[in-house]
């Protein structure tokens, strides 16, 4: 295997050795009509990669000079636009079809393609054109709100931060639930990407939120995302199918395309901030209740100085071009985005290079992509990884009294101490984070015949993670260190290898039958080191001569997983395509197994037929209905590697005197488990996909049940125990569901067209067991809290019955006659009864798009909300009690609350679970395309857009969409906000050109 | 031409088939960063490097972390002010002080883990030992066994009824039993006593064996287990703790250093009077280091002693603490009492700027000066929240490190040190009404800093001395319970219910093992 990247730098270099065919021209012509057989005239034709080109007359004729292997395209006004190629014949009718004719559609499946009207599967697209306009570092932002039976959650609003993706449910409790990338045929391992900072633990002020992975992608390269949502459409992913897939694509050179710039500026601000005390209001209650409190003089609203206005901007250039045997295209982007919270934001470099070659009369096809980005992170210290007396930025900048003033007279910070930092002056910690990323991909695929075709597929993915931080002996975070700095370097690397065989052939007249059988390789490697320094002889090196420091730890880590694997596909189309077969079978063998369970068999079936083409089905209003049943069992493999082994480690650096001499600290760090095997998932999916008056309103149902068993559990083990947790197969989850898509195009004028897209999902999720033979549990606890709060153990429960993410604790029923809180207690039992509080799954989502076009212009507007779930507010439980002050700045509602005695502490309980429904104006998009007549540019446009302009809640924390870590390890839980970065609104100014 | 890459392409095809058959594949994957024990356990560097991990994490139960916190706080001499900008105010340690604690504080939970995983790693440790077919096992077997009754030991006095598990590995479907305490009592006991015959002398193991359990580090946990023993099973043992305070006192490896405080120097690694604890290295990668200076001391001590930090100035003391000593008693010199503060090392008057009630105080300059100088006052604390900076007695027991990583000293502190042996001696004499014999042990300690000899004594002098002596390091709160005062009322505590001296099973540990019973009232 060591050979293998570069034999790969070979194959690509072989890639250039294409020579210019020097062929004959000829006169072509034809004639175009539309899908009723009407000629139509005026239809631009034009030779790709040229700028020859013709019309079609009044007869809906044409003619021109081209040669044999040009493309010739043909394009017209809200219709489809078509390619031909010139081959041996002369003469070339082409029928035009209409834009929205959604069956039409070429849907991207694993390992081939699909025409969406033969689709057996549940599969959404989400193509290039309806991605959510606006400020989006990251691919899944693209589609947010777009997909019925696809939740995302951006985590927080710092520039960068990852999304939760979950599709169809959460399936897993301790293994993965993000879904499987393969982005240009490259399926890619991200979460083990690391998250290392520092040995501070729960006192570190730095962010512990995980990169985004595909934030390295530049979304202006996309051509599609399609989302594989069943056992029939992911099985052929097999051991990673059971989260589904998003099969991301990227953008080909199109015909005609030369030049295009696009670039935008934005300006982003909070959208609200919290109601804490005023200073005037501080001292008052402070002075009412005869309370000692620290007082500077100072009127200072500590969140106007955190936030500020940031200034984002974006450019991408991308051009291409190509002659009948090869093309390419090529692209360029950079953008720029400040974070609402200062010293926070993100430069992003990517650079994108697809392309393309055919030879042998097109029997050969080789292609190949390349991708490098490059993110820098400035990242602010904002965590919710902070215990009692830790601080960060956002939790100081709400604790600090407004009565202290944000600098002394010489114009240095006012300081109190290491435990009570000014937040202001956290800008002086540094926290940088660079993340490269190179992707490369070449395909190669031969025609042995007609019908049978080989392929080739080779992929190198890198990903290089290094996190930089500094504590500065000048600021008080590092003065007791004096000065503190980390480096951390973590690498994630795959290479792929893939050989399919696909036979494809009409086996009669009304039949056809289509083969695939594969063989797939590929391992992924991780490796990290990480050094940390403190009482450096100056802290102006930061961490660049870290050796001027005293070494606190220098650790570093490596592992490697494999997975070895072969397919196949049968596709079986009969009766005139009414009858639709797709089997699937995939074989895995996964290294993270032991040798009992090495190897996993994954299979499917799905049935489709298409009603409306039956002959006694003939009711005109309906133009499409089609009934998709599919059956399949994928798996999760999502754990980290060699879990079936006994383990012993080393935990960080760590080490202990023992006769006066270190010794490094060795202990068990895992037990074995070699029957350790795959979470399976079966699902069941029932669909139906109608269009109605001749496509006009499309769309789909679906109706799916998931079951998962053999959960990948993670538990606590029972003390007394040689290692905290053990992982197993225990369990099973249930996922049952409804999804509804709907495309609509309202108005279709010459002048003006409305179109909208609405989708809704309901999951409803609930854990079955929590058991197996040689395990049972009845609970687990999960979801520990942070901040002073009381108790802090855990916020949420897993239990047969009810769903993950279910909030289980005290009851709040109100205040007794002292003022201190009461909590249900009905079983007589000493203590208040702990009881279901809340749930973090939502009912269901909906995404509302519209789109209109109305002459030059078009506006669309997305709205997307979620109903039903409950957040914990822990951030509100932190700040909300009388007590606290003046000790911490609270909010306004704490002193309002005239019942309760100074005597109560936080507490959690009910009281801070508040419902997290919201409908967000996600974005309004408004464009101008300018008249290009006679200049150089194809097409000009001018845009603005707004993100986020509004939000309807009941939630009163920063924003109700998020997800913040908690300072223990694990799957992070849902619905907690604690300190999360607050996601900002954001105006845009946008041109975008095509030469 | 054409013909020229025809032959091209079809090389190039031939060459990618070729590559396919190249690429060997396989699932066997390496394993680079983790050990596996059919590997690891060969030699006696591997069984010291796992002996290590276990010391590690029972030695830094002395650092004044969490488990300081619940040793410490309940009892009447370790105070955690909260402060008026909100500095420590921590309702977790303010429920311990008020004795006001319930099944799910969090304190409990870390606690009971951290012991019981010393009780996890030496199970693992021995099984794994024994499987590895290596010979001579037995020593540090008796090792393993010998730390494992000395979690066990604290599990019983914190906690009271746990559960006695000496298997590998817990089955889930047969989750451990619990045992009352009287059970865990005779447990540790043999426990101690056989390991007792396996282990090394401290006489004839030198300095290599440092941090280590001897024979008498044993019997002298022995010693305080059967001192103890009324509490945990009802029925007195002093002859046994006097027999086992003499085995260790006749071995001769230990005696009384000549200066109190010697015991608590930054360099005290390997006294003659440090039986055994946490040996703290913090200036070693991975080792660590322990913050009773920083933690203790009000912010100015940073530029008054030369810190290179500024102390955070969090835990203090009651005047009842200050008061049990005597003007000449040499030991009364570690605290940092009310009134003017003095600079301990000569006597004057530490001057200030200004005193401020909610921020770190700046030593007087004269050369920087706006305002001041005005003397820097140490005033009593009224109550444990919303006090000023400069409220509440401090002390500085464990002397200053001038070589500190950060607020990280590497002063070593011990569980147990020779002037506890020789007290508990004393006490289980008095307990058998030889009070004579124990005045005697009493005047020794108190000889040695300068303390005027008692004529006489009775039971609580005896606890009143070992509060001198052994002032803040971990022994208070079984010494009350011990003499039945734990309850009473003290200073910012009101008397509290006779169940709050065994602290509750946490709830999270009965969720996590449901055979375990809930202590008695809670």
């Amino acid at each position: 295997m060591k050979q293998f990247p570069k034999k790969l730098i070979v194959f690509f270099c072989c890639l250039f050795f294409n020579l210019v065919l020097f062929a004959q021209e000829k006169t072509v012509t034809g004639t175009v009509t539309d899908n009723n057989g009407v000629p139509m005239p005026g239809v631009n034709i034009l030779i790709d990669g040229t700028s020859e080109g013709t019309q079609t007359n009044f007869d809906g004729q044409y003619s021109l000079e081209a040669s044999r292997g040009d493309v010739l395209v043909f394009s017209f006004m809200g219709l489809q636009t078509m390619e031909v190629r010139v081959g041996a014949e002369d003469n070339y009718d082409v029928i035009m079809e209409a834009d929205n004719a959604s069956l039409q559609e070429v849907v991207v499946i694993g390992y081939g393609t699909e025409q969406r009207r033969d689709l057996t599967g549940a599969v959404s697209s989400v193509s290039s054109e309806d991605f959510n306009a606006g400020v989006a570092v990251a691919p899944e932002q693209l589609m947010q709100g777009k997909v019925a039976g696809v939740n995302i959650v951006q985590n927080s609003g710092q520039p960068g931060a990852a999304s939760t993706v979950q599709i169809r449910g959460s399936s897993s409790i301790s293994a993965g639930s993000d879904p499987l990338y393969v982005i240009d045929g490259v399926p890619l391992q991200f979460g083990s990407s690391n998250n290392f900072v520092s040995g501070m633990q729960g006192s570190s002020p730095f962010s512990s939120q995980p990169t985004n992975p595909l934030n390295t992608l530049n979304p202006a390269d996309i051509e599609s995302i399609d989302i594989l949502k069943d056992a029939s459409a992911t099985a052929i992913y097999g051991s990673r199918g059971a989260n589904g897939v998003i099969v991301i694509t990227t953008k080909s050179r199109k015909a005609n395309e030369t030049l295009t710039y696009d670039s935008y500026v934005g300006v982003s601000t909070i959208r609200e901030t919290l109601p804490f005390l005023s200073a005037s209001e501080y001292r008052n209650y402070a002075e009412n209740n005869d309370l000692e409190y620290p007082d500077e003089g100072a009127n200072t609203n500590w969140q106007d100085e955190i936030f500020r206005t940031a200034i984002s901007h974006n450019h991408n250039l991308a051009f291409g071009g190509g002659n009948a045997e090869s093309n390419y295209r090529a692209s360029l982007g950079y953008t720029s985005q400040e974070g609402i919270i200062l010293s926070s934001g993100l430069e992003k470099y990517t650079g994108r290079l697809n392309a393309n070659h055919r030879a042998l009369d097109d029997r050969l096809k080789i292609g190949f992509n390349m991708t490098y980005g490059n993110v820098a992170e400035d990242n602010t210290p904002v965590s919710s990884n902070v215990n009692n007396e830790g601080g960060n930025l956002l939790k100081d900048a709400l604790r600090w009294a407004p009565t202290l003033p944000v600098r002394n007279e010489d114009g240095s910070f006012y300081q109190l101490g290491e435990l009570r930092i000014n937040p202001v002056s956290w800008t002086e910690v540094d926290d940088e984070r660079n993340t490269e990323f190179f992707l490369g991909s070449g395909n190669f695929s031969y025609d042995i015949t007609n019908a049978l075709t080989f392929r080739v597929n080779l992929g190198l993915s890198n990903e290089n993670v290094q996190r930089f931080t500094n504590l500065p002996a000048t600021h008080p975070s590092g003065e007791t260190d004096r000065g503190r700095a980390s480096i951390n370097k973590a690498k994630n690397y795959s290479t792929l290898l893939e050989t399919t065989l696909n036979y494809s052939k009409a086996i009669t007249d009304n039949s056809h039958l289509d083969i695939l059988a594969g063989y797939s390789f590929q391992r992924f490697v991780y490796e990290y080191t990480f050094t940390e320094a403190n009482q450096f002889v100056s802290s102006s090196v930061k961490w660049n001569l870290i050796q001027s420091g005293n070494t606190l730890a220098n650790n570093s880590f490596k592992t490697a997983n494999r997975l070895e694997s072969i397919f196949g596909r049968l596709n079986y189309k009969l009766m005139d395509n009414r009858y639709i077969f797709t089997f699937t079978l995939r074989n895995d063998g996964s290294s993270r197994f032991g040798e009992n369970n090495r190897y996993g068999l994954f299979p499917s079936g799905a049935f489709a037929w298409r009603i409306s083409d039956e002959e006694f089905f003939n009711y005109e209003p309906i133009s499409n209905l089609k009934l998709r049943t599919g059956y399949g069992i994928t798996g999760n493999q999502e754990i980290p590697n060699d879990l079936y082994r006994q383990q012993l480690t080393i935990s960080g650096s760590a080490s202990y005197n023992l006769g006066g001499e270190t010794i490094p600290s060795v202990l068990p760090s895992n037990y074995a488990n070699p029957d350790l095997q795959w979470e399976q998932t079966s699902q069941l999916n029932i669909g139906l996909d109608f269009g109605i008056l001749n496509e006009r309103i499309s769309g789909s149902i679906d109706y799916y049940k998931k079951n998962t068993t053999d959960l990948l559990l993670q538990f606590s083990t029972t003390a007394p125990s040689v290692v905290n947790t053990q992982w197993a197969n225990v369990g099973e989850v249930q996922n049952e569901g409804f999804e509804l898509a709907i495309d609509a195009a309202i108005i279709q004028n010459e002048n003006f067209s409305w179109n909208t897209n609405f989708n809704w999902t309901r999951n409803r999720n609930e854990v079955i067991s929590l058991s197996n033979d040689q395990f049972s549990r009845d609970e687990i606890r999960t979801a520990p809290l942070s901040g002073v709060v009381t108790p802090k153990d855990f916020s949420q429960i897993i239990r047969p019955g009810l769903p993950i993410g279910t909030f289980y604790g005290r009851q709040f029923t109100g205040y007794d006659d002292e003022g201190m809180e009461t909590y249900l207690d009905v079983d007589g039992v000493e203590g208040a009864d702990l009881v279901v509080i809340g749930n973090a799954q939502p009912d269901f989502l909906y995404g509302f798009t519209n789109n209109f076009r109305w002459g030059d212009f078009d506006a669309s507007v997305t709205l997307r909300g979620v109903v039903g779930n409950d957040i914990m507010n822990n951030t509100a439980a932190e700040f909300s009690y009388p007590s606290s002050a003046p000790g911490l700045n609270v909010l306004r509602t704490a002193i309002e609350d005239t019942e309760i005695s100074r005597s109560q502490a936080p507490q959690i309980s009910s009281r801070w679970i508040e419902d997290g429904s919201y409908l967000r104006l996600d974005n309004i998009n408004i464009g101008y395309t300018i008249n290009t007549e006679n200049t150089v540019l194809q097409r000009a446009r001018v845009y603005v857009t707004g993100q986020n302009l509004f939000v309807i809640t009941n939630y009163s924390g920063f924003d109700p969409e998020v997800r913040t870590n908690t300072n223990q390890g694990g799957t992070a839980p849902i619905g907690i906000d604690y300190l999360a970065y607050p996601r900002p609104s954001v105006y845009q100014l946008g041109v975008s050109l095509s030469f | 031409m054409k013909k020229y890459k025809y032959i091209l392409y079809k090389k190039f095809t031939i060459g990618v088939a070729a590559l396919l058959m190249l690429v060997g594949c396989g699932l066997d994957e390496e394993v680079y960063s983790v050990y596996t024990p059919e590997t690891f356990y060969s030699s006696e560097e591997s069984v010291l490097s796992s002996l290590s991990g276990v010391y590690r994490n029972f030695a830094l139960i002395t650092g004044m972390g969490i488990e300081y916190r619940v040793l410490e706080l309940p009892a009447d001499q370790v105070l955690l002010h909260g402060k008026i900008q909100g500095w420590w105010a921590n309702t977790d340690s303010e429920q311990l002080m008020e004795h006001k604690w319930d099944a799910s504080h969090a304190y409990f939970t870390t606690t009971w883990n951290t012991f019981f995983a010393t009780v996890g790693q030496t199970n693992g440790l021995i099984a794994s030992l024994e499987a590895s077919g290596m010979e001579d096992i037995e020593g540090p077997k008796a090792e393993l066994k010998a730390l494992r009754a000395y979690a066990y030991f604290y599990l019983m006095d914190l906690f009271g009824s746990v559960p006695i598990f000496l298997e590998p590995r817990v089955d889930p479907n047969n989750l451990p039993q619990q045992n009352s305490r009287a059970e865990v009592f005779d447990f540790v006991v043999s426990e101690l006593q056989e390991a007792a015959e396996m282990l090394p002398s401290k006489t004839t193991v030198g300095a290599e064996y440092y941090g280590r359990l001897t024979k008498e580090a044993v019997y002298a946990l022995l010693a305080t287990t059967y001192l103890n023993g009324e509490v945990y099973t009802g029925t007195a043992y002093n002859a046994e703790a006097i027999d086992y305070a003499n085995r260790v006192i006749e071995s001769g490896a230990y005696t009384l250093l000549p200066e109190y405080f010697e015991n608590f120097a930054p360099d005290n690694e390997r006294n003659s009077e440090f039986i055994f604890g946490g040996v703290y290295t913090p200036n070693v990668p991975g080792g660590i280091g322990q913050p009773f200076v920083q933690k203790v001391l009000p912010g100015i001590s940073g530029g008054l002693f030369g810190l290179p930090y500024t102390p955070q100035n969090g835990f203090g003391t009651r005047p009842s603490v200050e008061a049990l000593y005597s003007e000449e008693d040499a030991r009364k010199s570690m605290f940092l009492s009310h009134g003017e503060l003095r600079d301990p090392r000569n006597g004057e008057v530490v001057m200030v700027e200004r005193i401020v009630p909610d921020n770190n105080s700046q030593l007087y300059d004269p050369e920087r000066s706006n305002s001041g100088p005005v003397p820097y006052v140490i005033i009593p604390a009224t109550g444990i929240r919303n006090q000023p900076m400069n409220a509440g007695i401090k002390w500085i027991k464990w002397q200053i490190d001038p070589n500190t990583n950060g607020g990280n000293a590497s002063n070593d502190v011990a569980f147990i040190r020779y002037a506890d042996v020789l007290l508990t001696k004393a006490e289980a004499l008095a307990r058998q009404g030889d009070f004579e014999a124990a005045r005697l042990i009493i005047n020794e300690i108190r000889g040695r800093s300068g303390a005027t000899p008692l004529d006489s004594i009775n039971l609580d002098d005896i606890l009143d001395e070992r509060g001198r002596e052994l002032a803040f390091e971990m022994t208070r709160r079984r010494d009350l319970i011990r003499f039945g005062k734990f309850t009473d009322s003290w200073e910012f505590k009101e008397e509290s219910e006779p169940f709050r001296t065994i602290f509750p099973i946490p709830r999270t540990a009965i969720d996590a093992n449901p055979n375990l019973e809930q202590n008695p009232g809670y």
